[in-house]
């Protein structure tokens, strides 16, 4: 079907839906003033109602919402789990949820206590909550067609084992999660069978673990989103198709860190992102056939760490600048693919002119193999000796892999 | 003390006479002024500057310590039969010497940095670099006048210096990547620490280190070494060991200067 076709039948089927009257007209039952409980509105209430809950305090243990609700904060409600249930679980299809403070879903070992639970549910929305204090923040289970957006989400997680994730998707299908924050909980967002969803414009924030982290999640997107600061960076793995653009990856520090951990991604696109800052800009383990373009690496540890486990990875158009080590890896063999790139280490020159340097560059450093080897030499970083073993190495490579290689380095950096 | 001071005073015009000072000083000035000119970032610059601190910088103090020791002889020769304590003299042109040296280096890096650069995020990178450049001046100049005055020969006094120089800016660091490699399966953090404070030169490189490449340090083992220079234990310790350094060639140059025999 072409997309014009399609769309003109999307705008039908709209336009039918919104002609076809209500059977019985939507009410609007208000909290706090005709209800003294949320749990006694939602009883009253038939599908297509609006529960309103004005300002005030509401501990009512968990609440489930059976029908097909639009539940609106009026003043900032807060809802309560007290430390030792759930607070809302829904489990009808197109209930809204908009405005509301969820806090304080308990801890358990048991099960995975929620501030807003979607069960085996379609076309739901969780539109500017709060969540504070929660094990975990927003938990979808074998879900679809759902939009988590501009929710802020902070818990103070100290453990991993006692804390939750901020965003937790389980079989999930067709999701948008967009603009929220999110900060303090184990990962900021994780995802596990989910596919084709949409995931842009967030903050992941100094979460104790990953600021992102999928597995088996086939055809997502990843975009303009912010991870920073997190415990352990963002880990990707067993996935396929994932596009991920213009997001940063910043200041994830530590010996486990990275900006970005592929771990058997296939299939998949990298490009327009900005590493800064990281212990390990991009580290590849088992990836394949993955395109890491006009990416921006600056003063990252180590920018890309690939394994001689990845193949086919095709980089180019990056800029790196500042990096304390460019690339590096653990075998003489090499299956990737380097080409086009900007390193501000490259000492090349540029004799017809044409922006490309006319002597190929060399990004793997004898001394980044090393430390690989042997990681306290790190401390001989910057040694006079270290450099004069380069530049040896250069001459007559014997230890760094010679097929690793930027055939074409660019003399400046990409601008995108 | 006023001898001391009256002899350091006539040194320092003397030393700035020979136009040395105004090499550092050139080099740096220059060296600095053009990285920022030509758009260099902060970062960068600080990184090219660490290599000539850590190399041009030593060899140059080091040589200039033995030149002007062997080419003072006489201008000695001439004090000593004055009424004045030997102790005095020598302190003297220790200090003539080494107060021009210092000040035509942090100028020469001082002022394109307050035209150029911005404080922001790199006080204490710059603040760091000029301990360790003041410091690395100090030990080798002392080093150097040391040498001249063991020595009667000036080629000796020269290939003592030189050799002393190569030692601790290569050799020593490809011993210690030797031993490392050979020891690679034993815990290397303790010792590779304890290493860093028997060289001056890596003691200063690591200290630039920790405020340059701190993603990298963070990582792996690095963080082991941060955990202890980033310590006030570990910052103190450095600093006593850099006293050490300058203070032992400076009482040996002493002792033997008071019992050479002229």
């Amino acid at each position: 079907m072409e997309v014009g076709t399609t769309v003109r039948w999307l705008f039908s089927i709209a336009l039918l839906i919104a002609l076809v009257p209500e059977s019985a007209q939507a009410t609007r039952r208000v909290v706090g003033e005709e209800y003294s409980s949320i749990k006694a509105a939602i009883a009253a209430a038939t599908a297509g109602d609006t529960i309103l809950i004005t300002a005030g305090h509401y501990t009512e243990g968990p609440i489930y919402v059976k029908k097909r609700l639009t539940i609106l904060g009026q003043g900032n409600p807060v809802v309560d789990g007290a430390g030792q249930t759930e607070v809302f679980v829904i489990e009808a299809d197109s209930v809204v949820i908009r405005k509301i403070v969820v806090q304080r879903a308990g801890v358990s070992f048991m099960q995975d206590n929620a501030g807003i639970r979607l069960e085996k549910v379609q076309h739901c929305v969780v539109d500017s909550c709060i969540l504070l204090d929660n094990f975990f923040g927003i938990y979808a289970a074998e879900s679809a067609f759902c939009t988590i957006q501009n929710n802020t989400l902070i818990a103070h997680s100290v453990r991993e084992a006692v804390s939750g994730n901020g965003i937790h998707l389980w079989y999930c299908k067709g999701m948008i999660i967009r603009n929220n924050r999110i900060r303090g909980h184990r990962d900021g967002i994780y995802f596990e069978f989910v596919e084709s969803s949409l995931i842009e414009h967030n903050l992941s924030e100094q979460n104790l673990r990953y600021g992102l982290h999928f597995m088996f999640s086939d055809s997502c997107q990843y975009r303009w989103n912010t991870f920073r600061r997190n415990g352990a960076g963002v880990a990707v793995m067993y996935t396929r198709r994932v596009l991920m653009e213009r997001n940063v990856f910043a200041y994830n520090w530590g010996p486990s860190s990275y900006g970005l951990l592929l771990k058997e991604i296939s299939d998949s696109r990298i490009r327009f992102n900005r590493f800064i800052r990281n212990s390990e800009g991009i580290h590849s383990e088992g990836s394949s056939r993955i395109e890491i373009d006009s990416n921006l690496f600056q003063q990252n540890g180590w920018a890309m760490v690939v394994m001689a486990n990845s193949e086919d990875l095709y980089i180019h158009h990056n800029s790196f600048i500042g990096n304390s080590f460019d690339v590096s890896t653990n075998s003489r063999h090499n299956f990737n693919r380097f080409a086009y790139n900007f390193w501000d280490q490259y000492r090349g020159y540029d004799l017809d002119r044409d922006g490309i340097g006319d002597v190929p560059y060399h990004p793997v450093r004898l001394f980044s193999l090393l430390v690989q080897q042997n990681p306290p030499l790190l401390i001989l970083l910057r040694s006079f000796l270290i450099d004069l073993l380069e530049i040896a190495e250069q001459v007559f490579p014997v230890l760094t892999p010679e097929t690793l290689v930027d055939q074409y380095p660019l003399l400046h950096e990409v601008e995108f | 003390m006023s001898t001391t001071l009256k002899i350091a005073k006539y040194q320092f015009f003397n030393v700035v006479r020979t136009r040395w000072v105004f090499v550092v000083f050139a080099l740096f000035f220059f060296l600095t002024a053009a990285l920022f000119y030509f758009g260099e970032s902060e970062a960068k610059v600080l990184v090219s500057l660490l290599n000539v601190t850590l190399i041009f910088l030593p060899l140059l103090s080091v040589l200039f310590g033995v030149f002007y020791v062997y080419n003072s002889t006489s201008f000695i020769e001439l004090m000593l039969t004055q009424p004045i304590y030997r102790s005095e003299l020598y302190g003297g042109m220790w200090l003539g010497i080494v107060t021009p040296f210092v000040g035509s280096f942090v100028l020469g890096v001082l002022l394109p940095f307050l035209v150029f650069g911005s404080w922001a995020g790199y006080a204490g990178a710059f603040g760091t670099l000029f301990i360790v450049g003041t410091a690395l001046i100090l030990i080798f100049l002392s080093l150097g006048m040391m040498f001249a005055v063991f020595a009667e020969e000036r080629t000796v006094g020269m290939s003592l210096a030189l050799l002393l120089w190569l030692v601790l800016t290569v050799v020593y660091d490809a011993v210690v990547l030797y031993l490392a490699t050979v020891f690679r399966d034993y815990p290397l953090e303790q010792p590779l620490i304890a290493a860093m404070f028997l060289n001056p030169v890596d003691l200063g490189r690591v200290a630039l280190l920790l405020q340059l490449d701190v993603s990298a340090l963070m990582g792996y083992t690095g963080a082991v070494f941060r955990e202890f220079f980033g310590t006030s234990l570990g910052i103190s310790l450095a600093l006593v060991a850099l006293l050490l350094w300058i203070s032992i060639p400076v009482f040996v140059g002493l002792k033997r200067f008071t019992h050479r025999d002229f």
